[in-house]
């Protein structure tokens, strides 16, 4: 039995979370938010979470890094239980999460002290910081930008910049809880792209909540979530070929995935595994 | 387009007093103020004064700063200033020692009555063409200095229609008197030490604004106020919000002026409209900002929290290092030569 | 042949004129037809949120000339208010902008500072709300802050609508919707334009969003307007599009991929169904 089954990195069992009314400010009263959830995620996996708003996406990613306790259930990352308090420095250092807002989540007035935040506030020697800051800055591109202030950058670099302060505490798995929800179509792709290399090298498991389906078709797993519930699992080749079902599901189906499937059932052959427009574009033109 | 304009006024450079530390700085600035509020109790005693302006000039020079740079920056105050010093020093009755005594000067209320009958025209017309519905007229209105004037039209003549009922019983030929305007030595003295003071002070903290990062500020100010961390009062949580604050307010300026182009494109205006309508522009925009900001700051803390912040964390700081030498040699030489000239007695 | 609702002549503008000066927009000339819907497509930072506020005078050009419904919005002693009543304009998240307690209450915000009498102020409002889909007898005196995101959207939108503009600007209208509330949102734009007349223009860095509505696109790029005519014109132009920061429709990229690899494809088919007809003749002899 392959041994990254038998203790997956983060383990969600039985998961079930409500909101109070108080957190809810006034929109209504307690809203069961997930039921009954289990996820495994296997270290080096990309796992794209998918749902329309209000599917319980966010709070499921949030869960991952002990920023939300279950109701009911338990989340162990690493072995490490989430509603254990004294873990959960130990927990969000292996598991970091950018967030939607870029600029929400930017606290410092230049670039290079953005990034070396976290390690400053963990008390680190300075030279091992700048260290740190140097090597996660070469990794997102952003080390040209090293002296400029937060309003100067655009969206995808504030994210690249978001990434580049997770990346400095060396973590295990990135968050990106709809990281690219707000940015231009260019800018998303850049992102996603960025997403996949960190996976590839340095093998970081990365879990991606979006609503767009297109961002899905290099996951390695896609799961999707309803009303607080995982309402299909599996490899992107399985998700693709239920079109209707993922259109019940109020999700976009992106035009090129449309025109295959419609060309597939005119009888054409196109490997089922063509998800993206490069991949489609070869398949056509065999 | 107002968060483009960079917020501090920090002119980079790589003089001996921008390498020094920002709490080398702060402590001098610190220590001139002391001298100065001491040496402003002395009667004509220059010494000290001569020293603190003697160091500014050293430390301008020090800095690298083009004067230029640093003219742009202070010609407004410094005329302010100037513009102050004459009834300052014109109107400080301090001391008995007395130079000289202008005045009082006797004036007719007749005289002064027909002035501001005369004058009375320009309030006149401002009312009429207020009140008038041509179509120039109304074009006249909407121009904002039009609008803004109406106070002060407003408050003149309420002060002239004051003076004219409080003087009523006055008979045209009695004598209002004016004055007297008295100089006296010690006014002197304490206008010019006081302005000297002013002056050099805020060029100092300019100097040291413009040689020191924000950052660096706040860390020299975190380390000392070490002292305070003693008492168990937050330093380190003060200093996180100082960061907080100089990183969010240009976005938080320019999502404000967002939502001002936003209102205003509803029909919202600030400086037309009833009072009622006035008090509801304000409103529109100062809930949804408040809304918009408690917002920000909900997520800027869940993003915090996911980057393992802890209260009350000892930081490693990155911009503030150990005291160097230069350090040590300019702090010696300002307290030398300040408390030399304190104790000056020539 | 009608005159445009909306012209600019070489239109210029200038921030902090001096040595640290920003030309936001260079030399901008173009024309919008009445009743049309006209997209200003460009990333953050290329001006086109700076081109549409000439456009309701929140600025003025420092150069060229802005000429709405006739009018040169430069002149001096230009009435804005008239001005902001006939060119409505909807900021990027406008549902940050309501304030009032009910519904009613913010929607009338408009027609109430236009001095209309009481009935005429809720003729317009019940009107406004049913045309954006939030019907007048369920909302009206409901709160806008326990509203979904999309609907508060509406709300702000149905408050620009009851002030009666004859164009509406609309900037960015979809972005932080999922597709749901994105489609509904069109819808409803759709209908506006149908039952209205009103002249749209929308803002946006996304031209997927804006391919189904708009009917002419322009293209900024740092400021200076690049390109601009039908959509199925522009997508055709996929890398000199990706050079100015734009990515065309995946739709429209699939197509240039494939005529890149010989396949002979016209450089105007746009929707999905031309593409399917087109591509199932052309590989009709692989099909099984």
């Amino acid at each position: 039995m392959d041994d990254r089954h038998a203790n997956p990195f983060i383990d969600m069992q039985r998961v079930s979370y409500v909101y109070t009314p108080q957190q809810r400010q006034g929109h209504g009263g307690q809203v069961q938010a997930l039921r009954d959830i289990n996820l495994r995620v296997r270290q080096g996996e990309y796992v794209v979470v998918l749902g329309h708003n209000g599917s319980g996406k966010s709070t499921l990613a949030r869960h991952c890094n002990a920023l939300l306790t279950p109701t009911s259930g338990r989340v162990l990352v690493a072995g490490m239980d989430t509603s254990d308090r004294t873990m959960q420095r130990a927990i969000r250092d292996k598991v970091g999460m950018i967030f939607q807002n870029p600029d929400n989540q930017i606290i410092a007035t230049v670039v290079e002290d953005d990034v070396a935040w976290a390690l400053t506030m963990r008390g680190l020697p300075a030279a091992l910081i700048r260290e740190r800051v140097e090597e996660a800055m070469e990794v997102v591109g952003i080390s040209d930008l090293r002296e400029r202030a937060p309003q100067q950058l655009s969206g995808g670099q504030k994210q690249r910049l978001a990434i580049a302060g997770v990346l400095a505490l060396r973590p295990q798995c990135i968050v990106a809880d709809e990281a690219t929800a707000q940015l231009d179509p260019l800018s998303r792709r850049e992102i996603v792209a960025l997403l996949h290399k960190l996976n590839r090298e340095p093998g970081l498991t990365v879990i991606q909540v979006t609503h767009l389906l297109e961002e899905a078709a290099l996951a390695e797993r896609i799961v999707i979530l309803q009303q607080g519930q995982i309402v299909m699992e599996g490899p992107p080749t399985d998700i693709f070929s239920d079109l209707e079902r993922l259109r019940r599901l109020k999700l976009a189906i992106p035009e090129p995935i449309e025109l295959a499937a419609r060309l597939r059932e005119a009888g054409l052959p196109l490997a089922p595994d063509a998800l993206t427009v490069e991949a489609l574009a070869r398949e056509m033109a065999r | 387009m107002f968060s483009k304009i960079s917020l501090g006024v920090y002119y980079p450079g790589n003089s001996l007093f921008h390498r020094l530390q920002a709490r080398t700085k702060l402590l001098i600035m610190v220590w001139l103020a002391v001298v100065v509020a001491i040496a402003n109790g002395r009667e004509w005693h220059f010494a000290p004064y001569i020293v603190v302006v003697a160091l500014l000039l050293l430390a301008i020079v020090l800095s690298g700063i083009p004067p230029r740079v640093l003219w742009q920056r202070l010609w407004l105050l410094l005329l302010l200033t100037l513009i102050g010093i004459p009834p300052a020093i014109f109107f400080s009755n301090v001391g008995t020692t007395i130079l000289a005594t202008y005045g009082p000067w006797h004036v007719p209320y007749g005289t002064l009555r027909l002035i501001i009958l005369a004058a009375s025209i320009l309030p006149l017309t401002y009312l009429l063409l207020s009140l008038l519905r041509t179509a120039r007229a109304r074009a006249l209105q909407r121009r904002i200095w039009f609008r803004s004037t109406r106070i002060l039209v407003l408050l003149l003549t309420i002060i002239a229609l004051l003076f004219l009922w409080l003087t009523r019983h006055s008979p045209a030929s009695g004598l209002q008197p004016i004055g007297p305007i008295v100089l006296t030595y010690d006014g002197v003295w304490y206008t010019m030490a006081f302005f000297v003071a002013f002056l050099t002070l805020y060029t100092f903290s300019l100097l040291l604004t413009m040689t020191t990062s924000p950052i660096a500020l706040i860390e020299g100010m975190t380390l000392l106020m070490t002292p305070l961390r003693w008492l168990k009062l937050p330093v380190d949580d003060f200093a996180l919000m100082t960061l907080i604050a100089l990183r969010f307010v240009p976005t938080l300026l320019e999502e404000a002026e967002q939502l001002v182009k936003a209102q205003m494109s509803r029909g919202a205006d600030l400086t037309q409209g009833t009072l009622r309508e006035r008090l509801q522009s304000m409103t529109m925009l100062f809930v949804p900002f408040m809304q918009a900001t408690f917002r920000r700051a909900a997520e800027l803390a869940t993003a915090l929290e996911a980057r393992g912040y802890q209260s009350e964390q000892r930081q490693t700081l990155l911009h503030e290092k150990t005291i160097q030498w230069s350090d040590v040699v300019v702090i010696l030489v300002v307290a030398g030569s300040t408390l030399g000239a304190l104790l000056f007695q020539g | 042949m009608t005159e445009p609702i909306i012209t600019t002549q070489h239109l210029t503008c200038i921030y902090a004129p001096g040595p640290q000066q920003k030309v936001a927009l260079n030399d901008i000339s173009l024309e919008i037809e009445r009743g049309s819907c006209t997209a200003i497509i460009g990333v953050t930072g290329s001006g086109k949120s700076t081109l549409v506020q000439h456009f309701n005078g929140l600025l003025r050009p420092t150069s060229g000339r802005v000429i709405v419904n006739g009018l040169d919005t430069g002149a001096a002693g230009v009435d804005l208010q008239a001005l902001r009543r006939y060119v409505g304009m909807l900021f990027q998240f406008p549902e940050m902008q309501l304030f009032e307690r009910t519904v009613f209450a913010d929607v009338a915000f408009g027609p109430r500072r236009q001095k209309l009498e009481r009935r005429e102020v809720r003729r317009r409002v019940f009107h406004a709300l049913d045309t954006v889909g939030l019907p007048h007898e369920q909302f009206a005196a409901r709160s806008p802050f326990e509203l979904s995101g999309g609907q508060m959207r509406r709300v702000a939108l149905a408050g620009v609508l009851a002030m009666s503009p004859s164009v509406l600007i609309l900037d960015e209208p979809t972005s932080g919707l999922d597709a749901d509330a994105r489609e509904e949102f069109y819808y409803y734009l759709q209908r506006i334009k149908e039952e209205r007349g009103v002249t749209i223009v929308l803002v946006s860095h996304d031209m997927a969003e804006v391919a189904t509505l708009a009917d002419w696109l322009c293209v900024l790029h740092q400021g200076q307007l690049v390109m601009q005519g039908p959509p199925r014109h522009i997508f055709a132009h996929g890398d000199q599009l990706r050079k100015w920061g734009l990515a065309a429709p995946p739709l429209s990229e699939l197509l240039t991929l494939l005529r890149q690899q010989g396949m002979t494809i016209p450089a105007e088919t746009l929707t999905l169904d031309e593409a399917f007809s087109l591509l199932r003749l052309k590989l009709k002899d692989r099909i099984v």
